[in-house]
């Protein structure tokens, strides 16, 4: 009878151990999967926000025309995104690039610099790069939280049981980012 | 579940758990006393009065919120006034993987200062000092809302709540008995002798007596000291969340400067214009989670402080200097204090959801070569794609893979990989530090040239 009852609790504890680690894996699955669509999210929302920087800037760059019309042109080129991955890359380099010479030049255009429309647009650059960081910084705090919790014992052995995605976190792999900054005085 | 019961989850449990005790022991004797113990039933009914007390401030508290905290003294915020401050509450939500965006509140007020409320992290306010936008960068602001984010997040608001009211209730209703007892010894030392006289006659009840006395008078300072307890750890607690959201202790460093510097010698927030009951019921339930404490004077004292020395929390940030995880905080506060590290892993909560909605569609702003940064992503999600092939028919599941591939290449090339299409439908990225010549296929074992 107590033995009976010894292994009835014993398989109650297994079962709910079980159950724990199995749900608590796939709640943080679900949030390795969010964290990645927030990312695109992001991506997404960069995009959609030029036609509006190109609207506020439009009535005081009269002599820029050119350089909005690149920027436009970049984005609308940037957004279909082409099944050839070298191609694509160069189009959101170009538009970067427009982007950037945009910003340089509105430098030489102190109304413009004054237009709290155009204050408001440079905030939400910032803010929007950033988003894309913080986006990918927590992608990569809750793929760290996944795996650890994927690999530990006895956790790996309820894996094995079931299919459980591998996910990778971002990696600087570029040398320049890598190395301190140098600043120089000349 | 229980599995995954934290270890801090627990430790404030217990914590919460002895509150309680607290509670029920001290309107137990608050009763005995009144009664002046001539039976065990006043006790009881004192027991259940000061619970019923409670709960009724736990009420008003929960449906009061806006009205205690808010209504008088500050405003809704504003996203069109000024959008720095939105954007930066956005960005540490997203950071930490808070499901919803607080609430933000401004308070006109008042030395510069931050604190977060709200019984869950769904219903989570935050509310900053005009004077602390004033003077604060993006950097430090964004360290300081990191701060209250990580309470939310860690649900130290919900712990402080519970906590700090049953302090209060205690602290109050003590107060008051002290008081009218002493008033009544004063005036009546006569009744005072024949009632003392009474008891004398069964000492076991005159033990039990001032056992009660005890209790009643020490239990304010306990309930106190627990609050510390459960507080203090997790201002550390928080600011480590704040450097591992932000990547950038040196924000939060300098902001606690900047506040610390600029309150030295400043009154109290809430002693403005306020009666005195308001004061303290505010001060019980916001005081824990503000970023800096009110009572500067509390610096010294810091047995009876919620918060760690402020000098010291500013040492460990920048001890840190260059690293962000929980481990460097550790090592920083181990170096600092001499103690053992105070951040357990388990410590850190998360929320079930993360921020899923959309953002609102930009109405007026640009991004720029944002996800320019040099971060790449490897071979995700190939097996969880076939999961998720039972749920979603098979074309969309499709579209989904192919949108997840493009904003995957794209992530790599922006971190300056070259792509290479194989015969066999391998693509083969090439970093930019690779210096061959050519490059053979892991599959096919074919040779590139690039």
């Amino acid at each position: 009878m107590t033995i009976t009852l010894i292994i009835v609790i014993a398989a109650l504890v297994v079962i709910f151990a079980f159950a724990g680690i199995y749900n608590s894996l796939i709640s943080l699955k679900n949030q390795v999967k969010n964290a990645w669509a927030q990312i695109e999210v992001q991506l997404k929302r960069r995009h959609d926000l030029i036609p509006n920087l190109v609207e506020t800037t439009k009535g005081y760059m009269h002599h820029e025309a050119k350089t909005l019309e690149d920027v436009t042109l970049a984005r609308n080129i940037a957004m279909k995104i082409s099944p050839d991955a070298k191609v694509q890359s160069t189009h959101e380099n170009l538009l970067s690039g427009a982007l950037k010479s945009l910003f340089a030049v509105s430098e030489n255009y102190p109304e413009l610099k004054a237009n709290e429309n155009f204050l408001k647009l440079q905030e939400e650059i910032a803010s929007t790069e950033n988003k894309i960081s913080f986006a990918r910084q927590f992608y990569n705090d809750s793929v760290m939280t996944y795996n650890t919790k994927k690999e530990v014992f006895p956790n790996n052995m309820i894996v094995g049981m079931f299919n459980f995605p591998d996910f990778t976190m971002f990696e600087i792999t570029n040398q320049a980012e890598r190395e301190n900054v140098q600043v120089k005085f000349d | 579940m229980w599995h995954q019961i934290s270890l801090n989850k627990r430790r404030s449990f217990w914590v919460l758990v002895f509150m309680a005790v607290l509670l029920s022991a001290f309107g137990f004797s608050l009763g005995y006393f009144i009664s002046e113990g001539q039976s065990v039933e006043f006790g009881f009914a004192g027991l259940i009065a000061v619970l019923a007390y409670y709960l009724f401030m736990l009420i008003f508290a929960l449906y009061d919120t806006k009205k205690v905290f808010f209504a008088d003294s500050s405003y809704l915020y504003n996203k069109n006034i000024d959008p720095k401050l939105h954007n930066v509450v956005e960005e540490m939500c997203i950071a930490s993987g808070l499901p919803r965006v607080p609430d933000i509140y401004i308070m006109d007020f008042g030395p510069p200062n931050a604190f977060a409320y709200g019984v869950s992290p769904n219903k989570a306010s935050i509310c900053v000092t005009s004077k602390l936008l004033e003077i604060l960068n993006r950097d430090e602001l964004q360290g300081v809302i990191a701060h209250e984010i990580a309470h939310i997040v860690n649900r130290d608001t919900t712990y402080l709540l519970y906590a700090g009211i049953a302090v209060y209730t205690i602290s109050t209703l003590s107060r008051a008995f002290l008081h009218s007892r002493s008033r009544r010894y004063r005036f009546s030392s006569s009744s005072s002798s024949s009632s003392s006289s009474s008891s004398g006659k069964n000492s076991g009840a005159l033990i039990l007596l001032i056992l009660a006395l005890i209790i009643i008078i020490l239990a304010p300072i306990a309930s106190y000291l627990f609050y510390m307890c459960l507080s203090r750890k997790r201002e550390y607690l928080a600011d480590a969340c704040a450097a591992q959201f932000t990547r950038y202790p040196t924000g939060l460093a300098g902001a606690l400067e900047k506040i610390s510097n600029y309150s030295l010698g400043q009154n109290n927030l809430f002693y403005i214009e306020e009666d005195d009951d308001k004061i303290i019921s505010k001060n019980a339930l916001v005081s824990a989670s503000c970023i800096i404490p009110n009572r500067l004077s509390g610096e010294g004292s810091s047995l009876f402080s919620t918060h760690p020395s402020t000098k010291e929390r500013i040492k460990i940030l920048k001890t840190m200097a260059g690293r962000a995880d929980y481990a460097a905080y550790n090592r920083a506060f181990t170096e600092i204090t001499g103690q053992n590290g105070v951040i357990n892993k388990n410590d850190v909560q998360r929320c079930k959801k993360t921020l899923t909605r959309e953002m609102p569609a930009p109405s007026k702003a640009l991004g720029i070569s944002a996800a320019a940064a040099g971060a790449i992503i490897g071979e995700v999600i190939t097996s969880s794609q076939k999961t998720d092939i039972k749920n979603d028919s098979k074309t969309l599941y499709k579209e989904k893979l192919e949108r997840k591939r493009d904003t995957e290449d794209l992530l790599w090339k922006l971190a300056g990989y070259n792509f290479i299409e194989c015969k066999c439908n391998t693509r083969l990225k090439i970093p930019s530090i690779y210096k061959d010549m050519e490059i053979t296929c892991p599959h096919c074992k074919a040779k590139h040239y690039i």
